[in-house]
């Protein structure tokens, strides 16, 4: 259960949840905050849906890099 | 750091009239010359770096310095953090039973805060690095070793992946349990739960960015420049084994100072308890004995 439990908590997937979501909703307001504003989301809801993603791929590629 | 006693000059001995017993006695004579001395720049270095980088956060957080100027200035910091542990890693600074060990194991602890890298880990693998310097097998560095400087980076970037097995801190805990040492890996745990937990609440309080340039993205930086000057150049080609074999003098680059000292690494692994400041005085004195000893000095 604990061992369960460290493994999700250093996750690619949480770290992209957690970490990398939030990072590019910040970035995405401070280069582009008229994109930002436009969107029909907001802001944390699209950084958390790519960090998701990207998380999510880290995960099963058990990579963040993409080429090998 | 204390005076260097010059009483032996070894331009005045005929080198090739010692027997290689006289020139072991000679060699160890000079290194002792460069040992004992406590390395108070290295202590005052340690908290320095660490109050500037602690700083920092404060005053992005506050306003009072822009990002752009936080980062390379932590980029800095998280570099300079390691070479202080590594000389308490030595017990340079005091050794067991001396009445300054509890500044060593000080400095040792938090000079690596920076790095969020346990100084326990550090010590005991770096041990064991010495001890196999350049062994495929048992040299817990030894995954960063490359044919070229490219080579190297493509390596220490993909020795960071979840997928690694071997690659960048993945031999520690393989080292730490041949030593008996499997315990220190709830150091690592600790360090990497503060270090992850710290990054997601600064991400979920609005300040992700402040957290990637003060923390991720200079260690990222710092872990591949310490691993090329303290692992991949002062050992390339990483193919010999033995006391004056597994370690190379080079010129780098960008110079000594930016090299962390490197080009001398030599020194440090015949004599582990010459502070890092001393390496190139011992290096010019000792220089002679190392050439006849097949050292590559590499044009130093």
């Amino acid at each position: 259960m604990i061992k369960k439990l460290i493994t999700w908590y250093f996750s690619p997937l949480l770290f992209g949840i957690a970490f990398v979501g939030p990072l590019i909703a910040q970035v995405l307001v401070r280069v582009a905050p008229d994109v930002a504003t436009a969107l029909p989301v907001p802001n944390l809801v699209l950084g958390l849906g790519i960090g998701f993603i990207l998380g999510g791929i880290a995960q099963t590629r058990r990579s963040w890099i993409w080429v090998k | 750091m204390g005076q260097v006693n010059t009483a032996i000059n070894i331009n005045d001995i005929d080198l090739d009239r010692l027997t290689e017993t006289e020139l072991e006695v000679l060699e160890r004579k000079i290194a002792a010359k460069y040992m004992h001395i406590v390395p108070w720049g290295a202590v005052v270095w340690a908290f320095a770096n660490l109050f500037v980088w602690l700083a920092l956060w404060p005053l992005v957080f506050m306003d009072l310095l822009p990002l752009w100027l936080a980062f390379p200035i932590a980029t800095l910091n998280v570099m300079l953090a390691y070479l202080p542990s590594h000389e308490a890693q030595h017990s340079i600074i005091a050794r067991e039973g001396r009445p300054l060990r509890w500044l060593n194991e000080l400095v040792g602890h938090i000079s690596v805060i920076p790095l969020a890298l346990p100084f326990r880990v550090l010590r005991h693998t770096h041990f064991e690095h010495h001890n196999h310097t350049n062994d495929p097998l048992l040299d817990p560095d030894y995954s960063v070793h490359a044919e070229s400087d490219w080579a190297f980076l493509r390596k220490s970037i993909l020795g960071r992946q979840p997928d690694s097995e071997q690659g960048g801190f993945n031999a520690y805990p393989g080292a730490l349990e041949r030593v008996g040492k499997s315990h220190m890996m709830l150091d690592a745990l600790a360090f990497n739960a503060i270090y992850y937990t710290v990054l997601f609440a600064c991400a979920l309080s609005g300040y992700a960015l402040e957290a990637a340039l003060l923390w991720w993205l200079p260690k990222q930086i710092a872990i591949t420049y310490i691993q090329y000057y303290l692992s991949w150049a002062p050992h390339h080609p990483a193919k010999a084994q033995g006391r004056y074999k597994d370690t190379r003098g080079f010129k780098s680059k960008v110079g000594n100072v930016f090299s962390m000292g490197m080009q001398f690494h030599v020194i440090h692994h015949l004599y582990p308890r010459i502070p890092l400041g001393l390496t190139p005085a011992a290096f010019r004195e000792l220089k002679p004995i190392l050439i006849r000893k097949g050292v590559d000095i590499g044009g130093l």
